[in-house]
């Protein structure tokens, strides 16, 4: 493929997730699936959840009633993959990256592990590895090879499982094509969620199922701390009033101002 | 003798000797990778697919498998399966449970210390086989075929049949299954006088009234109320169904749920009479079941002693919530009442059954569209002498063993846990038992007390068939095959069940191994020539020959739906199941209200399996406010919290009737004042290090009877909160 066809590709291609708070139950397939693919590890004992090592993490979220007007909805936060990624711009070492089809990246050999990331991300979407990895003895055979393993000192995220975008394209360009079908690449815990609350697609094609859902749900549609800038790629849906307003916890007197809808 | 030019040669010969060998390059070499703290990495290979279905719970979720050359690294959802469209977190971590060497048993195991002291030695199958064989042959030939009991967990009903055929063959009818639901059995023989499968047409109801089921988190087929949910909340401001939780404390599925009525713990069968009173009162209720002579009893029964006015303070709901909830229930098109309290895998009072399924019978909602369903089984067709057996309490059994009422000589426990269930009366049980033997893939807490481990496959591992998911409304039937070969040294349960039967001269089991009886169970359906294939949405009408059927059900499943259209031979509204719980108390209390204020419920989770352990990916995903430490969390109302003066986050002492434990308090307003919520699925023993001793077991400090009936249930208990 010659050098403006792929740029071609590059303009065409922008992948954005949209998870619908209402129809997410809070299972936890999807982390566990993530796990699985990413070889995370895992420590006899994590209840530390500052020290505990997850791409994607379910936050409950209350409506801070009291009983029994208590709400509860479940919020999968994996990496916001921000178009103005601010931990992009704190890396002194280069080692995490915006690409073109608008995956945050971070490589880690180059990371050595100053963590300005995780102070710089509003979404404490970043883990650092501070042991050496573990697994449960056995489980090393059930690596996915796709993914490397990290090792002690660097700072991790949620990679939009970005090889199975490799593996989606190779096949793509095996077969001649040069855009992906919609839903040909899809991460990890999307393909998992049996509620199916988490859609994952190309927004730049306009009849791809996320680009058809925020079209239809727009008054509903909401990302997480959007007042920062960093322009997620990550979009939330949710019919309830109270939800954004608690996700990004607002004061009292600005909730009027706040709706469940981007500006 | 050394001199200073013989000293300086040989220093300077050796430097330059070490420059030129190969070992200063050798050294820098391993401290590169020292330095470099390489991680092990996945070794690459080629991708292939399999199907399968998982078999970690009675759900039947059908699987992707990825694999790498012969590794397993990933599981997904089939397409084809109707029952499932993602995973579940516990089928998403198979690969973990696949691999878990510390977990899974190698070889057999043949006890040398004394029990449970954890020493074992390694024996080969033949010496394992030989000893089993002997010793139930040495009962057989005693006479006293009764003294093998058969504790069951196996989540294929074709296993179960094979051992419930097994125990009939060898004589003795001591076969238990662990989940299964003995109150809910004995309430229906006594209402419909029917024994198989019950079956709720979720997906067709408009109306669901849930009685403490956690639908989302482990009840009926676990996969498939998820992607329900996504069916019935498609548009979730024009939802296809009302779904309403009573419950006391705000489950995920309360959450969830378009409304929660949070009740006091163990008035479910009130609140359903309560609501059953509305109907009456209003004459609302469909002609379909009612007019006899036993539906006037149950009138006047109702209408004298469960009026929603009286019934406020003892359920803590409203009367208002009565009126509305039972108005919307029988105004709707296809209302559906659903017991099984939690995960269903604890009994539920036989009278609660009765009282919930008497409002289905109330608005004729029973074998229709969005009701519920009773229904044979491929396996109690094809067997019909083993499901007119009517299931039994495995709680009540062994206590009667403990106690030495009944013998047991040799207990057979296959792929169940009851160590765990039943912690207490197993133990007990256990010193007058002289041979346990576990089926298991895994070093469980029965494995670690029994005198013979015998290690099975994990599902990945073996050919299983799986038949009708819990709570589906029809008769399915799946193949799953194996995905991978075993790297322990394990033997299919089945394959061990029939090579014995066959030494002992069993009549009845003519099969050679598992796969042939799974072969003749596919002849029979297709036959039979009833039902279809169904691939994902489609319906296929079956294959030409039983060959080309057998290799279609690897892959998609077969089902009946038209199995359950009719009507139903009787229904009697007031057994004498009905006639005793109404006189009495609903459960039997121990304990003082005064040393004991407050109730003690059980909280399930969909990552906390009970019998088994969960996996390491699901410990980590437990949130701090279950599992702190080794410290196990329990959630009270902040109200609660401060009567007894303690904090969010301190320890205390939790106390009731049956013993007490110190526990973490986590404070939370979504539970009602006055509970204490205790997480089940924590506390064992066996498995490996990332479970065993974290938290404690619930069940050592729950537990009740149902008065009218004796059933054990662990719904909850009495108990006190006192600061450390």
């Amino acid at each position: 493929m010659g050098h403006e066809e792929k740029e071609n590709w590059s303009h065409a291609e922008k992948y954005v997730m949209v998870i619908d708070i209402d129809k997410c139950t809070g299972c936890g397939a999807c982390v566990v699936a993530c796990s699985q693919e990413n070889n995370i590890p895992v420590r006899t004992d994590e209840t530390d959840k500052y020290m505990s090592l997850n791409w994607l993490v379910i936050y409950r979220v209350t409506n801070a009633q009291p009983f029994p007007k208590t709400k509860v909805v479940y919020v999968p936060r994996p990496c916001m993959h921000c178009d103005d990624p601010i931990c992009v711009h704190v890396c002194p070492a280069s080692a995490t990256d915006k690409d073109a089809k608008g995956i945050v990246s971070q490589i880690y050999p180059r990371c050595f592990g100053c963590r300005y990331c995780m102070a710089a991300c509003p979404y404490h979407a970043r883990v650092f590895n501070w042991y050496d990895p573990v697994y449960p003895k056995g489980t090393e055979r059930g690596f996915n090879p796709d993914v490397s393993t990290r090792m002690r000192g660097v700072v991790e995220k949620c990679s939009f499982c970005n090889h199975r975008y490799q593996h989606a394209r190779d096949k793509a360009i095996a077969e001649g094509r040069v855009c992906l079908e919609d839903g040909e690449y899809i991460p990890a815990c999307a393909e998992a969620c049996p509620t199916k609350a988490i859609y994952f697609g190309n927004i730049k094609d306009p009849n791809s199922q996320v680009s058809r859902i925020l079209r239809e749900e727009r008054p509903h549609v909401f990302r997480l701390l959007e007042k920062y800038g960093s322009e997620p790629s990550v979009y939330y849906i949710s019919r309830q009033d109270w939800v954004r307003p608690r996700l990004d916890w607002v004061l009292e007197e600005e909730h009027k101002k706040y709706k469940n809808s981007m500006k | 003798m050394l001199t200073r030019r013989g000293f300086l040669q040989f220093v300077v010969g050796g430097a330059l000797g070490a420059v030129f060998s190969p070992l200063p390059w050798r050294i820098a070499d391993e401290l590169v990778l020292f330095s470099q703290r390489w991680t092990p990495q996945g070794a690459p290979g080629d991708e292939s697919w399999c199907y399968s279905i998982c078999q970690l719970c009675p759900g039947g979720c059908g699987l992707k498998v990825r694999k790498i050359s012969e590794r397993v690294v990933q599981v997904e959802a089939n397409p084809l399966s109707p029952i499932n469209r993602g995973v579940c977190p516990l089928g998403a971590a198979s690969v973990q449970y696949l691999y878990g060497d510390k977990r899974r048993i190698k070889k057999p195991l043949k006890r040398t210390g004394k029990r449970g002291e954890g020493k074992w030695q390694e024996i080969e199958w033949a010496e394992a086989l030989n000893l089993l064989t002997s010793k139930l042959n040495d009962l057989k030939g005693s006479g006293a075929t009764e003294g093998l009991l058969c504790i069951d967990g196996s989540v294929s009903k074709v296993m179960s049949g094979l051992l419930k055929k097994f125990c009939y063959a060898y004589g003795t009818s001591n076969y238990f299954h662990v989940n299964a639901d003995v109150g809910a059995s004995i309430a229906i023989k006594e209402m419909q006088d029917f024994n198989g499968c019950v079956g709720f047409d979720l997906e067709n109801a408009d109306y669901v009234l849930s009685f403490g089921s956690q639908l989302l988190e482990g009840w009926g087929a676990p996969g498939n109320l998820q992607a329900l949910y996504n069916y019935w909340f498609e548009n979730p401001l024009k939802p296809k169904v009302k779904v309403v939780q009573i419950e006391p404390r705000m489950s995920d599925t309360a959450a969830k749920a378009s409304e929660w009525l949070p009740n006091l713990p163990g008035t479910e069968a009130l609140v359903a009479l309560g609501l059953a009173w509305v109907i009456l009162k209003e004459g609302k209720y469909n002609p379909r079941f009612t007019g006899d002579a036993d539906f006037e009893r149950f009138k006047r029964a109702v209408l004298e002693g469960f009026n929603p006015d009286k019934l406020e303070e003892k359920t803590g709901l409203c009367k208002d919530d009565f009126i509305r909830v039972a108005r919307e229930f029988c105004n709707a098109k296809h209302p559906i009442a659903v017991w099984g309290r939690g995960k269903g895998f604890n009994s539920t009072g036989a009278f609660e059954v009765l009282a919930i399924h008497s409002l289905n019978a109330l608005v004729g909602n029973i074998n229709r569209k969005g009701g519920t369903a009773f229904f044979k089984d491929v396996v109690d067709e094809v067997w019909p002498e083993i499901s007119t057996r009517q299931p039994r309490d495995l709680g009540k059994f062994i206590e009667s063993v403990g106690a030495k009422k009944v013998y047991a000589e040799i207990a057979l426990v296959c792929e169940a846990n009851p160590a765990y269930k039943y912690p207490v009366s197993f133990g007990n049980a256990l010193q007058n038992v002289p041979f346990v033997v576990t089926f298991t893939p895994f070093m469980n807490d029965t494995a670690l007390v029994s005198d013979l481990v015998l290690p099975t496959p994990f599902y990945m591992e073996k050919w299983e068939a799986i038949t009708t998911p819990r709570g589906f409304s029809y008769p399915v039937f799946g193949l799953s095959c194996p995905v991978c070969k075993s790297s322990y040294g394990v033997k299919h349960p089945g394959d061990v069940v029939l090579a014995v039967s066959k030494t002992l001269g069993l009549k009845g089991l003519p099969w050679d191994n598992y796969r042939n009886l799974l072969q003749y169970l596919v002849e029979k359906i297709w036959s039979k020539g009833k039902g279809c294939l169904l691939k994902g949405n489609k319906k296929v009408a079956l294959p030409s020959s039983p060959r080309q059927m057998w290799s279609e059900l690897t892959t998609c499943v077969w089902a009946n739906p038209e199995a359950v259209s009719g009507g139903i031979k009787k229904f009697d509204f007031a057994p004498s199941v009905f006639a005793e719980g109404i006189k009495r108390p609903v459960w039997s209390v121990e304990g003082k209200s005064e040393d004991y204020p407050f109730t003690l419920i059980p909280c399930e989770y969909l990552i906390l399996p009970q019998d088994l352990g969960a996996a390491p990916f699901l410990v980590k995903q437990l949130p701090d406010t279950v599992l702190k430490g080794s410290d196990l969390c329990v959630e009270v109302h902040p109200e609660t919290a401060s009567q007894c003066g303690v904090k969010n986050g301190e320890l205390a002492l939790l106390q009731t009737p049956l013993g007490q434990a110190r526990v973490r308090v986590f404070c939370n307003e979504c539970i009602r004042p006055g509970i204490i919520g205790i997480p089940v699925g924590l506390g064992h023993k066996g498995y490996d290090e990332y479970l065993a001793g974290k938290g404690i077991n619930a069940y050592t400090i729950l537990g009740y009877n149902e008065e009218a009936t004796g059933v054990a249930s662990y719904v909850m208990n009495k108990a006190n909160l006192v600061k450390i």
